[in-house]
């Protein structure tokens, strides 16, 4: 089970609303290498995973995911609260302010809803770490181009901390891929 | 030391910080016990911060026990993700 917080892993606090940086960031909400895609894709891997070394790395990285994602909600909920409908049509978001008002959604930076097709569990445990350290690269360079995008401090601050956390999720997931080799290498010889 | 209330908040974020950066590189380190002994330094004083911060300002934590009346996990401070939530407590609601 999952014990609720009432706080967020690292503060988020944007006075000044940006419709148009909401727009590109609600990718890392419900894009193909944002939060959502990544705490799922690790929380359905994790079943399968041969060994309780990678079992933690899925179980735990999948949950800190989930704290990720609500960063990320809230940086978009907070650049739109006080946007006028002038604000949000000149952002080109008015298809996104016709379906949702203010409210979050997932869906990427270009409108597309969220999809279980970015994501795989593939019952080989090689193949799925593969793909979760592929997955955290892309969501490390998703946070590099949205830090290009950016001006405000107050928004460039969690996209770095977000930023970091993937380069050591990657890390993480490259042991647990070295720990799952071996063993499976070791089960050759009983 | 005496903190206000987003002073503690922060220095809860800064050790969970350390805390769950550990807990990962246990997770494929097991038997490392340098940092196994620091982890359990850290998580200790996290959980000491969170019972500070629970019996001065509010119920942190789902299903711990709620020290203020009317229940704080609904009464006290703002959800994380409204500006209250993050303690600018001069705006009553934004």
């Amino acid at each position: 089970m999952w014990i609720y917080e009432k706080k967020l892993e690292y503060p988020v606090k944007i006075k000044r609303p940006d419709p148009k940086m909401a727009k590109y960031i609600i990718t890392q909400y419900g894009g193909p290498d944002g939060e959502l895609a990544a705490s799922l894709r690790y929380l359905t891997q994790r079943y399968s995973m041969p060994t309780k070394q990678a079992q933690a790395v899925l179980n735990d990285i999948g949950t800190e995911e989930l704290a990720h994602l609500e960063i990320v909600a809230t940086m978009v909920h907070q650049l739109l609260k006080n946007a006028s409908v002038e604000d949000i049509k000149a952002a080109d978001m008015g298809g996104y302010y016709a379906d949702h008002d203010k409210a979050l959604f997932y869906v990427d930076a270009t409108g597309n809803p969220w999809s279980a097709k970015y994501i795989q569990s593939k019952g080989d445990p090689i193949a799925d770490l593969h793909e979760d350290m592929a997955a955290e690269q892309k969501a490390r360079a998703t946070y590099e181009w949205l830090l290009n995008l950016a001006d405000d401090p107050d928004v460039k601050d969690p996209l770095r901390f977000l930023r970091e956390r993937e380069v050591v999720h990657f890390q993480r997931f490259g042991e647990a891929l070295e720990i799952v080799q071996d063993h499976l290498a070791s089960k050759k010889y009983y | 030391m005496n903190y206000s209330e987003e002073q503690l908040m922060r220095e809860i974020q800064k050790v969970e910080f350390a805390v769950v950066d550990l807990h990962l590189y246990l997770d494929t380190h097991p038997t490392d016990r340098e940092a196994l002994t620091l982890y359990n330094q850290l998580a200790e004083r996290l959980k000491a911060l969170k019972e500070t911060f629970s019996r001065c300002y509010r119920q942190l934590v789902e299903l711990h026990p709620s020290y203020q009346y009317p229940y704080s996990w609904v009464a006290g401070g703002g959800w994380p993700w409204t500006m209250r939530g993050q303690y600018m407590c001069e705006e009553e609601e934004y």
